[in-house]
């Protein structure tokens, strides 16, 4: 029985062990870092048909049961996440008691075995009262070290002080913060969602599409006032912005202008500026003057929508606004194309018809009204185009997102206090023997020995002064 | 422009300072070392000047921003971060024997940049994805993390001539324990500095692009090389992994900075294709 039980003790042991030990930690982080890079090599996340023009089926069958094809999500990838975090909380809790211990029990006196254990410790006598040397002693370790505490005891009198005592947290706030992280990414899974929308201008909406596929219900509506686009002198795109509004029970709560790195924040929900273009089914409304080629008189003007078909009552043809083309121009087979969406070439293409006969085709250019190729006994000068174009917007909502920020500040303060600050610890005793002051000075540092030396040699040679 | 003719002078006041650095590794003359940090810290001036003047001449186009939007811009400002923390550390440590091992990274990067067409060094504006103030914070960790490394590299690379190759001809390059420090302490400015790019970037993509992290490439390759040197700072930490061990795995470490840096650019697609 007995040595059943030790047996079970034993290995409960190794098992405690086992999750606590670095080697673990090492292990899962070369680990992770290797499988992490067969996911940057095998593209993530693509259709069926698309893997199966790079793998035999049989292949594709076998990388698709391992999870490879979305490795970050399969389920030995977040195994292997979930050990790491349960090593890291291991071996922090285990190390709990220790950190306490040093947090808590700081000795401000300086006992003889405290001076054995410790590598940087001098000895100095000085013909001094002790009244004399004490405010000098504190002047000396508040200017060049920290504020001193004292203690006096049996007649010893001790000063003790200290830098940076909580950076020994750091390691702690590091591994717990990792483990914040992961459980807003979690949250972040579990409870959030992305989807989008599309409204056209002045249009509104009251519902998202998921990636799933799925409609849903925001619960209120958003309207877009406006979309507008900027372009740079060289025609790169420099700003996409929309005029947002919220309305609840359709009164008006929120507005606000978006663009990219500005996204609207209303009830969790962020609406980020994505795409645009233009609502293909209505092309806009272009405002055309048509007089006759050649007459001085101002001729008569018409408000019509691209696709659609006015009529000239005096001679009876029908022009049909057939295509509209924001940035107009003939690629190298002559063909016209549209280079952008930008309003840089606006071009129009007429067909006039004469008793449902197509009579011309011809084009119409904003910027060159007198362009030499335009036929026709009229001549059309487009004065103005309102068109109609839609904003594109990813909406998303993330639960986690303020876990994951605090994990990411909590890690920032961790790691900068483990590797820029060392817990210093200094102190000096001081025992009138006769007209002698012995004093006796010791110290230590968590980190970067050598520098500390420094520290300590100024104190030193400043305290032999006295 | 201005700027990039001093950048073309810093190339060459670079390759000097390299060869002086060698000079000084193959005479030890007190005066060819004093004349290669001279050299370096005029290079560094002019590096500086030359980020300033750049930074004025995109407001006169019209697009000011600071110069650190795409890969031109943001090696010419590795070759900076990385010659600044050397001369820190040259300053520090009083050790000049690092230079001949650390300068050439710097050469190399702006000769690349300067010398070849195969960056275009031309004033782009801004993508409206990278109108953000996060650029210019995650730019400048990102950078003094990837220099840190660097100087971790090259300082691996002495140590591990100075004991297998020159280990009966001591006295030549710094002592063995000296080096392994460094080692250690490039590594330790170079983690927090890689974590808070890592952030800042996430922070960054949330604004963007609404989520904050998406296993992008180059989000991925920042991760793998999170882990590997978080693995050689525990593994230093427990089972005291120093000398040899501890500069092969910085060495392999850079390899993972510099694959993160150009390789995902040119080997993989993703959404970070600025630099």
């Amino acid at each position: 029985m007995k040595h059943n039980q030790e047996k079970t003790e034993g290995s409960k042991k190794r098992k405690s062990d086992f999750l606590t030990s670095l080697k673990l930690t090492i292990a899962l982080l070369l680990f992770l870092a290797t499988v992490s890079i067969i996911g940057t090599l095998i593209p993530q996340n693509l259709t069926e048909g698309e893997y199966l023009r790079y793998y035999s089926s049989a292949s594709y069958n076998m990388l698709k049961t391992l999870g490879i094809f979305d490795l970050y999500h399969s389920w030995w990838f977040i195994l292997l996440v979930f050990l790491l975090c349960i090593n890291l909380l291991a071996c922090s809790i285990k190390n709990v008691p220790r950190t306490l211990k040093i947090l808590t029990q700081v000795s401000p006196l300086l006992t003889d075995d405290q001076i054995n254990n410790l590598t940087l410790k001098t000895k100095i006598d000085k013909k001094i009262s002790l009244n004399d040397a004490r405010s000098k002693i504190v002047r000396i370790l508040k200017k060049d070290f920290a504020s001193p505490q004292e203690t006096l005891e049996n007649g010893t009198r001790h000063f003790f002080c200290e830098k940076a005592r909580y950076s020994r947290l750091g390691f702690f706030i590091t591994h717990v913060s990792v483990v914040i992280i992961l459980i807003g990414g979690m949250i972040g899974s579990l409870w959030g969602f992305k989807g989008n929308v599309e409204i056209p201008e002045g249009g509104s909406t009251h519902q998202i599409q998921l990636q799933n596929g799925l409609m849903f219900d925001l619960g209120f509506t958003v309207r877009c006032d406006d979309f507008d686009v900027a372009y740079y002198p060289n025609g790169a795109p420099k700003d996409y912005k929309s005029s947002l509004a919220i309305f609840e029970a359709g009164k008006e709560v929120l507005t606000k202008i978006i663009e990219v790195n500005h996204p609207l924040k209303y009830k969790g929900f962020a609406f980020y500026q994505e795409s645009f273009g233009e609502v293909t089914d209505q092309g806009g409304e272009v405002t055309l003057q048509v007089m006759k080629r050649g007459s001085k008189e101002p001729g008569r003007v018409f408000h019509v929508n691209v696709g659609e078909s006015f009529t000239l009552s005096t001679t009876g043809l029908t022009v049909k606004v057939n295509r509209f083309f924001p940035d107009f121009i003939l690629d190298e087979n002559g063909t016209v194309i549209n280079r952008s969406f930008a309003l840089h070439n606006p071009a129009l293409e007429l067909l006039i018809f004469k008793d449902d006969e197509l009579q011309t085709q011809t084009w119409v250019f904003q910027k060159f009204p007198d362009f030499h190729g335009s036929k026709g006994e009229y001549q059309f000068l487009l004065q103005d185009i309102r068109r109609k174009v839609y904003t594109g917007l990813q909406v998303t909502k993330d639960p986690g997102v303020n876990v994951v920020w605090t994990g990411c500040i909590l890690m920032i303060l961790g790691i900068l206090s483990t590797f820029f600050f060392s817990h210093q610890q200094v102190w000096i005793r001081t025992k009138t023997v006769g007209d002698t002051l012995e004093l006796v000075m010791a110290g230590t540092a968590r980190k970067n020995q050598i520098g500390f030396e420094k520290v300590f040699e100024r104190l030193k040679t400043e305290i032999e002064k006295i | 422009m201005v700027s990039s003719k001093i950048l073309s002078v810093v190339t060459f006041v670079y390759l000097l300072s390299t060869f002086l650095y060698i000079c000084y590794l193959a005479f030890r003359s007190k005066v060819i070392g004093n004349l290669a940090t001279m050299v370096t810290l005029s290079g560094l001036i002019g590096q500086i000047a030359s980020f300033i003047l750049r930074w004025k001449e995109s407001y006169a186009l019209g697009y000011g921003h600071i110069p650190l939007s795409n890969q031109f811009e943001s090696m010419v400002f590795f070759a900076l971060v990385i010659i600044f923390i050397y001369l820190v550390i040259e300053y520090k440590v009083k050790i000049k024997t690092l230079g001949a091992f650390v300068t050439p990274v710097a050469s190399i990067l702006l000769a690349l940049t300067t010398l070849t067409d195969s960056f275009s060094n031309e004033i782009q504006p801004l993508v409206p994805a990278l109108q953000s103030n996060w650029l210019t914070y995650h730019v400048i960790t990102c950078f003094i993390g990837y220099a840190a490394f660097a100087v971790s590299f090259g300082v691996s690379i002495i140590y591990l001539i100075a004991t297998v190759a020159l280990k009966k001809r001591q006295g030549i390059l710094p002592d063995e324990g000296v080096l392994d420090d460094l080692n250690y302490k490039a590594i330790a400015i170079g983690f927090p500095m890689l974590t808070i790019g890592i952030i800042t970037g996430a922070a960054w993509a949330n604004y963007a692009w609404g989520s904050y992290w998406s296993w992008d490439p180059k989000e991925t390759w920042s991760l793998i090389t999170w882990f590997f040197y978080a693995a050689f700072l525990h593994a230093r930490y427990t089972h005291g992994w120093r000398g040899k061990k501890a500069a092969i795995l910085s060495i392999v470490g850079f390899v993972a900075v510099i694959f993160t840096y150009f390789g995902v650019n040119y080997l993989l697609t993703g959404l970070h294709s600025y630099a």
